[in-house]
């Protein structure tokens, strides 16, 4: 079929105006949501699929989540078969990873279908952190869970809303459920209302362009998707890598990818048992860690749609850490699905070119905090990732302060509204001054957030990795800083924390969390002088370690010493 | 007292001048190069081209791309940063997000303020706005000393909580005021009384970053105007769309630091108003950028916050998109490919048919090759172009791509034209905005050379090119009102506010309106305050702004009543649900200050009668020779048909309608082009 210009034009707008309700069910979702997790942190995402599931589009937010919500839509029609069981004006919601939720049940997805002339043309979908969906602890995030029993409430891809109505009965369990009921409804509405903006956009767009030129668009998008992954495919150095990397926890995990020309294979069967606590990926989890290491490498510029992934497979073995039995908890599902995307990623750094830079501070850094507001004594709940430094690059040093590429278009709280909120005192949001991430192009910063207790009776829970085993390098750098929280308690003793449940905190107390620099890209003994000076400067190295870890010799005024450098350095 | 009121807008290249006689209803309009050294030169040069005497000039307003420029370029003022101890890395940390979610090269925007120029003080409030501990006066003073020393020409202070209470940042302004002389201190809860520290910091230095360089600028042309003996107050164009007295500019100098492109988009709107025409887009294309704006049912797109790559600005402001595409965008080869722009001849040397030593071909020396533009009457004639310079430029660039000269102007011209559709694309079809929907109005001085092209392109039926419409973004600043925009915090549970407290603080906001519209010369009569107020369902974080009717409203019956209806309508409206019963907040209330400078009526112009002066061009259109009827536009009757090929001339700007379309005339003297399908 030959198209006209008139045609493309037509189908561009098309697949632009898909990505635009993607973005505007985004804007919705956000702008009345109730959970500042979800409307400061933005740990949430929209996407458009077409009719049997597939990602026709995706929003802004976390690359992580993009890959969630096409697997949760084709698992709500997998599991809803039967004749007339989905209809127009219903939306189905679902939180667990064997119902399609994929994550943890604190990922609540809202998934409406689009009917146009009878059938099903596309779905909207969101995905949202609520911030309390029962279970052991407030928050529902424990690192002593067993079981996902104790998680919070299980949400089995059921509908919320039918027909245009909701219903009542579902909504009320999961309020009872929830230790913040009135947030909990606030946020479910903000996702059925962003479910219902987009469901309306796209009936105009079928409206205005007909059921078949709409339905060819998805499928051109998607076709294009993966021309656009097969072509990157053909610029890779094709073979078989592999990598075995020690963890903080003592396990190892392995990898071996595959590259040919038609196909990018991910072998993750030969990995340890799945784990007793909540340290488990579920396997769409693992697949979507793939994804993001696949989009990174062949369309760093790009959209994901449900085409780009066509060459991608990946092997997982039921009863691994990847890939886990029903029962298995999944509350810190997105540390283990974060070692393992950066462990395709540092596996493949090396034989990938200017790819992929070193790695980064690589956690989530999970921060919860709770307790009682001491202003107003209602319950308050801080969720929060936290940002770190970037590894150096080929071309450049790594950013400071940024989240994972894990994370995306996400946000830091700003103190000022922290402090509103949480009725925390923000005492320090500072650049990390340690060492580590040296090198020719030297890792980003971490950070360093003091966040003061001020009533009794609260709690913080946190789990980092790349603790003990810090960002790795590449080329002769230097690893990066090691992620860790102290708690400064009021009488002046300090204890150290990578992973904590619900330790108790009081007024007084301080939480302080560093949070790691990336990993140095080159030998720092051939970094720029003037790179250097440019970083005494401005404090990022001590006069100290310029001399002894980049062979840099600075004047009192702060210039390079020409003649002491050379020497330093050996020349 | 004088006749004129009179606008003015400096562009990179040119400087476009507009004089509307308030007797005759008549506008006439004057252009000259921007004179980069002295700005003051060109725009009396354009000046002298439409008036006789200064004396006559009643009212004059002003759009400058200065402060941007200095932005852009980077050569902005060296500024020094006070900040919370504590907080001082904000700035740096920013937010931790990126736009491109797989790109693991993406780069952090550079801070405009390095680490080491960013200074604690310690000084504390809580969120409530009280203090937790004394702002340290003495730091404040160690920090005066180093700006004198190291030779700061500004400083921002970005304090936490300065919102709320801005008591440590108007002691620490007090204290550099009395050390320091002539430095600029830019105050974050002046700029922006919002919370979040990051987005307040960066607004607060890129005001302290610009304005010096705005103010200079303002204070050279005030003084210039006086000496010239131009004694009326100079106003300035807002981002916003409104407009404010130079002296309130620099005052608030970040306010105008869009202001140069926004009077294109209120020359839209009076458009939309006169045509009955609700969906325009405009393009505006002069030597060195091209701007698209858009006005959706009759009103400008408006933001409340944006960003200048990648730093975020908390402003009203209009929703412009700029790439680097005009008349003097060079055209070179790359990788064995022909590419047009982003970097521009400038107006020196300018294109090669300048005659000005520049040997490059640009956009315009590819129009001249194609005889799309007549080197005698360029610019109304004032300015001579070279064409033997042009078909060189062009003619070595083809030699390079085995192309004759002819088929190498095409191809720049394809090629510049592809670039400027996509710009379209990207704030109608990337919206999910239908372009077609919509008409294209076409200015600045290259802009209705390339339209219909871009139409066709696009889809899009019709082509309107305004009366002047090299100096439409001028014309525009005298089509917009007097505009001043005051905010306060009024954070309230809706149901036990205390409404007659809202009732004290908006007569407090309108009185502070009215004042500052009297000291812009505005008389009572022509004021007007409009009052509304951010409202939200407790816990939400976001607010929709909902109108009150009168500053007293408040207190008459069943008000709260009222504005929850209202708010729940706008939400269920905007976001397709509401929650009639839920507890409603107030957040903050806003008032603006109108002031009307009367809204001028084009004249319509003769019916018939005209003197059709015409003369036949060989012009080349898709890489033939066609005969082309040549116009002066002063000669085009109301009604007159004319279908394409044919040029209409004017002195700021040239028409060109290609084979296939037919040029029309409305009653106004608009140039209504309608689109063939095929050119």
């Amino acid at each position: 079929m030959t198209t006209t210009a008139a045609d493309q034009i037509t189908l561009e707008i098309i697949q632009n105006s898909l990505q635009a309700i993607s973005d505007e069910m985004f804007a919705a979702l956000r702008k009345t949501a109730m959970s500042a997790i979800i409307y400061e942190v933005l740990d949430m995402g929209t996407a458009i699929t077409d009719g049997e599931g597939n990602l026709a589009s995706s929003g802004a937010g976390i690359p992580a989540f993009v890959g969630v919500l096409d697997k949760a839509v084709k698992r709500i029609i997998e599991l809803n078969a039967e004749p007339g069981e989905i209809a127009p004006g219903d939306i189905f919601a679902t939180n667990d990873p064997f119902y399609g939720g994929v994550t943890h049940l604190n990922d609540v997805v809202l998934a409406m279908p689009v009917f146009a002339d009878g059938g099903i043309v596309a779905w909207t979908a969101n995905i949202a952190h609520w911030n309390d969906v029962g279970g052991m602890v407030p928050g529902s995030i424990s690192n002593e869970a067993r079981e996902i029993y104790q998680e919070g409430l299980r949400i089995p891809a059921v509908k919320l809303v039918a027909g245009g109505e909701p219903i009542k009965s579902v909504m009320e369990i999961m309020k009872v459920n929830s230790r913040l009921p009135d947030f909990l409804q606030g946020d479910m509405w903000a996702g059925i209302a962003a479910a219902r903006v987009g469901e309306r956009r796209i009936l105009d767009l079928v409206a205005k362009y007909g059921l078949e030129t709409f339905v060819t668009a998805l499928d051109l998008f998607m076709d294009y998707g993966e021309q656009v992954a097969r072509h990157a495919l053909t610029g890779l150095p094709k073979g078989t890598f592999t990598l075995e990397e020690e963890q903080d926890s003592g396990a190892v995990y392995k990898v071996t990818v595959e590259i040919t020309d038609d196909e990018f294979l991910v072998d993750l069967r030969d990995n340890p048992d799945q784990d007793y606590g909540p340290n488990n990926a579920s396997r769409d989890g693992s697949l979507i860690a793939a994804q993001m290491v696949f989009m990174n490498i062949t369309d760093a510029h790009g959209a994901a749609n449900g085409g780009h992934f066509r060459p991608l497979r990946v092997l997982t073995r039921p009863g691994s850490i990847f890939d886990p039995n029903p029962g298995a908890a999944f509350a810190i599902y997105y540390e283990v699905e974060i070692r393992l995307y950066d462990l395709i990623w540092r596996c493949l750094a090396s034989h990938l070119g200017d790819r992929l830079p070193a790695g980064s501070f690589g956690s989530i850094c999970g921060t919860f905090i709770g307790g009682p507001h001491p202003d107003t004594g209602r319950h308050f709940t801080i969720v929060e990732p936290q940002v770190g430094g970037w590894g150096g690059s080929r071309e450049r040093d790594g950013n400071s302060a940024i989240f994972s590429g894990f994370h995306g278009d996400t946000f830091n709280c700003p103190a000022e509204v922290a402090e509103t909120r949480y009725g925390l005192y923000v005492d320090r949001l500072a650049l990390n001054d340690a060492p580590g991430g040296e090198g020719e192009h030297r890792g980003g910063k971490g950070i360093v957030v003091e966040y003061r207790v001020r009533s009794n009776g609260c709690f913080f829970t946190c789990a980092y990795t790349r603790n003990t085993h810090k960002p790795w390098a590449l080329e002769g750098g230097r690893e990066g800083a090691p992620n860790y929280a102290e708690v400064v308690r009021a009488g002046g003793s300090v204890e150290e924390y990578a992973v904590v449940t619900a330790l108790e905190v009081n007024e007084g107390d301080v939480i302080r969390i560093h949070t790691g620099h990336g990993g140095g890209y080159g030998d720092p003994l051939r970094r720029d002088p003037a790179a250097v000076a440019s970083d005494a400067l401005n404090d990022y190295v001590s006069l100290e370690d310029a001399r002894s870890l980049y062979g840099v010799v600075l004047t009192a005024a702060g210039e390079v010493d020409v003649d002491a450098t050379a020497k330093a350095r050996g020349r | 007292m004088g006749r004129y009121r009179v606008s003015m807008d400096i562009g990179g290249t040119f400087t476009d001048v507009v004089a509307y006689d308030e007797e005759s209803g008549a506008y006439a309009a004057g252009k000259a190069s921007t004179t980069p050294n002295d700005l003051t030169e060109g725009v009396f040069a354009g000046l002298a081209q439409v008036i006789e005497s200064p004396a006559e000039i009643a009212f004059t307003v002003h759009g400058t791309t200065v402060g941007l420029n200095a932005f852009l370029q980077r050569k902005g003022e060296k500024v020094l940063l006070l900040a919370t101890e504590g907080a001082g890395d904000a700035y740096h940390i920013a937010r931790g997000n990126r736009l491109r979610l797989y790109d693991l090269h993406y780069r952090k925007p550079e801070p405009l303020v390095p680490r080491s120029d960013i200074v604690e003080i310690s000084g504390r409030l809580n969120y409530r706005g009280e203090e937790r501990a004394p702002l340290d006066e003495g730091a404040v003073r160690a920090a005066a000393a180093r700006v004198a020393e190291e030779g700061f020409g500004a400083v921002a202070i970005s304090f936490l909580f300065s919102y709320l209470n801005p008591a440590h940042e108007l002691r620490a302004a007090e204290i550099l005021q009395e050390e320091l002389d002539g430095v600029t201190i830019s105050l974050s809860h002046r700029v922006a009384r919002e919370w979040r520290e990051y987005e307040r910091t960066s607004s607060s230095v890129l005001e302290a970053y610009t304005a010096p360089v705005i103010r200079r600028y303002i204070e050279r042309l005030q003084s210039e105007m006086r000496d010239r003996g131009l004694s009326v107050p100079l106003h300035v164009m807002q981002s916003s769309g409104g407009v404010v007295t130079a002296d309130s500019a620099r005052e608030r100098p970040l306010q105008t630091l869009l202001s140069g492109p926004v009077g294109g988009t209120m020359g839209l709107v009076a458009l939309a108003r006169t045509l009955d025409r609700p969906n325009l887009i405009g393009v505006d294309m002069g030597g060195t950028s091209f701007d698209v704006s858009l006005v959706i049912g009759g009103k400008p797109d408006i933001t409340t916050e944006t960003s200048l790559e990648g730093l975020p600005l908390l402003m009203p402001i209009a929703n412009i998109h700029t790439i680097g595409a005009g008349g003097g965008s060079l055209a070179y080869t790359e990788a064995g490919g022909l590419r047009v722009g982003p970097e521009s001849a400038g107006a020196d040397p300018g294109p090669a048919c300048y005659g000005r030593g520049g040997t490059r071909p640009t956009v315009t020396d590819a129009n001249l090759v194609l005889n799309r533009i007549d080197p005698d009457t360029f610019a109304g004639g004032t300015m001579s172009l070279y064409p033997e310079h042009a078909q060189e430029a062009v003619r070595s660039l083809g030699a390079e791509l085995r192309l004759d000269a002819v088929e190498m102007a095409e191809g720049i011209i394809d090629v510049i034209n592809a670039k400027m559709a996509q710009a379209i694309r990207t704030l109608t079809v990337e919206q999910g905005i239908e372009p077609r929907d919509f008409a294209l109005v076409a200015f600045g001085g290259a802009g209705p050379m390339h339209a219909a092209f871009l139409a066709q392109e696009l889809g899009i039926g019709e082509v309107i090119v305004p009366r002047l419409p090299g100096a439409f973004s001028a014309w525009g600043m005298l089509e917009t009102e007097i505009r001043r925009d005051f905010s306060r915090t009024f954070f309230r549970r809706a149901g036990t506010a205390d409404l007659a407290e809202l009732a004290s603080l908006l007569a407090e906001l309108e009185s502070e309106g009215r004042e500052a519209l009297e000291a812009e010369g505005i008389p009572a009569g022509a004021c007007r305050v409009e009052h509304a107020i951010d409202m939200r369902y407790e816990a939400q974080e976001y607010t929709l702004t909902i109108p009150i009717d009168a500053a007293d409203a408040p207190v008459a019956e069943g008000f709260l009543e009222e504005m929850t209806q209202r708010f729940n309508a706008a939400h269920d409206f905007r976001y397709g649900h509401s929650n009639p019963g839920a507890p409603v907040e107030f957040v903050a209330v806003r008032s603006a200050a109108l002031g009307d400078l009367e809204r001028l009526e084009p004249e319509a112009i003769a019916a018939a009668g005209g003197d059709l002066r015409s003369r036949t061009h060989d012009v080349t259109f898709d890489r033939r020779r066609c005969e082309t009827m040549v116009v002066d536009r002063r000669g085009l009757a109301a009604g007159a048909t004319i279908p394409g090929p044919v040029i209409v001339e004017e002195g700021t700007a040239t028409t060109v309608v290609p084979p296939g379309c037919i040029l029309t005339v409305d009653a106004f003297g608009f140039l209504i082009v309608s689109i063939g399908k095929d050119l």
